[in-house]
């Protein structure tokens, strides 16, 4: 050590030097022995430093094992999050596997049964008539279990990171016409109003499938909060994308809302109004994204919601 | 009816009551079903000389899988030409499925109006081929 001297200065540097080092060697006793008042003040608040220091040097190491706990916990429950997650996945693709051939046993047998009846003789019995009204009631039913099924499926499907997208040509305004056929039933059964504005083709490289999905999830909600009243659809090229526009008048969504809708599980429409998984929107804006697109909703509550599908040409 | 009758249809699937059910609609369609619930069973009958216009096959089954029926059809040259429709719950085919051949595939739950044209496709299809399938 350099402190090779005895004086007061050369006593108090090596202390300090000590007390750097992490370490003191001034005791109570070494104060309280002091012959020099002054050098006794020194040591003592020498003493005060070093205790201050360990004291703050302990909390500090203290502060950081809690630190690094409090990370050590949070990494482990964001792994069970992901584990109970993809448990929940994996269920949720084994639930819909397991409900399908009993729903392909189903289909097959309602279509079965219904396939006969579609001719109509005008003296036909009222039970016959009923019969018929029962079996297309199973036969709806049937599809809206199938549809939840397909719904659970994609779930699991799309946040495993699994959406592939099966692309090929496309004319949107057929797509869209498709969709619109099916709807035709249930349309008129509303006497809802349905205009479409779509004068010309709009070719585009697709997933048919699921943009298809897309537009049924979106006039299903159209006629599903449309209140009854009258639905307007576009399909048209708007500056070099592809753009379908299906507009209600009915009850709308509350801008503090509207953020949700998109979400997964989104209960706000589906617990309030009417029966569902709450996916549809999730799932049409999961496929749009996809395709390279996105999707947007203008809506007031009591005016009607506007929701606007871009895809890229 | 454009079926070739005297060509049967085969049916592997192991859920009873769907293959049942298939066989009926088809039988009453003026098909002729061989329906087998293992997929082993039906390989052994095409070796025995069954010649079906076309095979409905499920994939997940216990015992031998419908991939590895499928695997197993291609290896003999005979019947790899007999053509398969894959009928599956599995709503996504995993890559071996789809690298095993270009098989059509048709996800359960599927509508008759569906399945009917596809199976009276090919029901054509091998009444108007030469050779042996038109026997």
């Amino acid at each position: 050590m350099p402190w090779a001297g005895n004086g007061p200065t050369d006593r108090i540097l090596m202390h300090l030097a000590e007390i750097g080092a992490g370490r003191c060697t001034i005791t109570d006793d070494t104060v309280a022995s002091e012959r020099d008042p002054e050098m006794s003040q020194v040591l003592l608040g020498l003493l005060v430093l070093y205790e201050d220091l360990s004291y703050t040097s302990r909390q500090r190491t203290e502060a950081e094992t809690a630190l690094r706990l409090v990370a050590e916990q949070r990494a482990r429950l964001l792994e069970d999050r992901r584990q109970a997650i993809a448990a929940r996945d994996q269920f949720l693709a084994v639930v819909a596997h397991e409900l399908r051939t009993p729903l392909a046993t189903l289909t097959l047998l309602v279509d079965c049964l219904i396939m006969p009846l579609h001719s109509h003789s005008p003296n036909e019995p009222s039970d016959v008539v009923v019969q018929k009204r029962q079996l297309v009631m199973l036969k709806r039913q049937v599809e809206r279990l199938t549809t939840l099924v397909v719904e659970m499926l994609d779930v699991s499907r799309i946040t495993g990171g699994g959406l592939e997208l099966s692309l090929g040509p496309v004319d949107l305004r057929d797509v869209v016409r498709q969709v619109l056929d099916r709807f035709d039933l249930d349309i008129q059964r509303r006497h809802i109003t349905l205009t479409v504005n779509a004068p010309d083709p709009v070719p585009g490289i697709w997933d048919a499938a699921r943009i298809d999905q897309v537009i049924t999830h979106l006039i299903s909600n159209a006629l599903k909060y449309g209140a009854g009243r009258p639905i307007e659809v576009s399909v048209r090229v708007v500056a070099s994308q592809a753009v379908v526009v299906i507009r209600d008048h009915g009850i709308g969504i509350a801008d503090e809302e509207q953020s949700k809708i998109f979400g997964p599980f989104a209960p706000v429409l589906a617990a309030t109004h009417h029966a569902g998984l709450g996916l549809s929107l999730w799932m049409a804006q999961q496929i749009v994204q996809a395709s390279g697109g996105r999707i947007k909703v203008d809506s007031r509550p009591e005016q009607g919601s506007t929701f606007t599908v871009e895809l890229p040409l | 009816m454009s079926a070739s009758p005297r060509l049967p249809l085969m049916i592997v699937d192991d859920d009873d009551d769907l293959r049942d059910a298939l066989a009926d609609i088809m039988t009453a369609q003026g098909y002729e079903v061989a329906s087998f619930g293992d997929a082993r069973a039906a390989l052994a009958a095409l070796e025995g000389g069954v010649t079906p216009f076309l095979i409905l096959l499920d994939l997940m089954m216990p015992g031998m899988s419908g991939w590895e029926f499928r695997a197993a059809q291609l290896e003999n040259p005979t019947l790899a030409v007999i053509p398969v429709v894959v009928v599956t719950a599995a709503g996504h085919l995993s890559d071996s499925a789809r690298t095993l051949s270009s098989v059509e595939v048709l996800h359960k739950p599927f509508a008759l109006e569906i399945l009917l044209p596809v199976v009276a496709r090919y029901a054509a299809r091998a009444a108007n081929a030469p050779g042996p399938l038109t026997d």
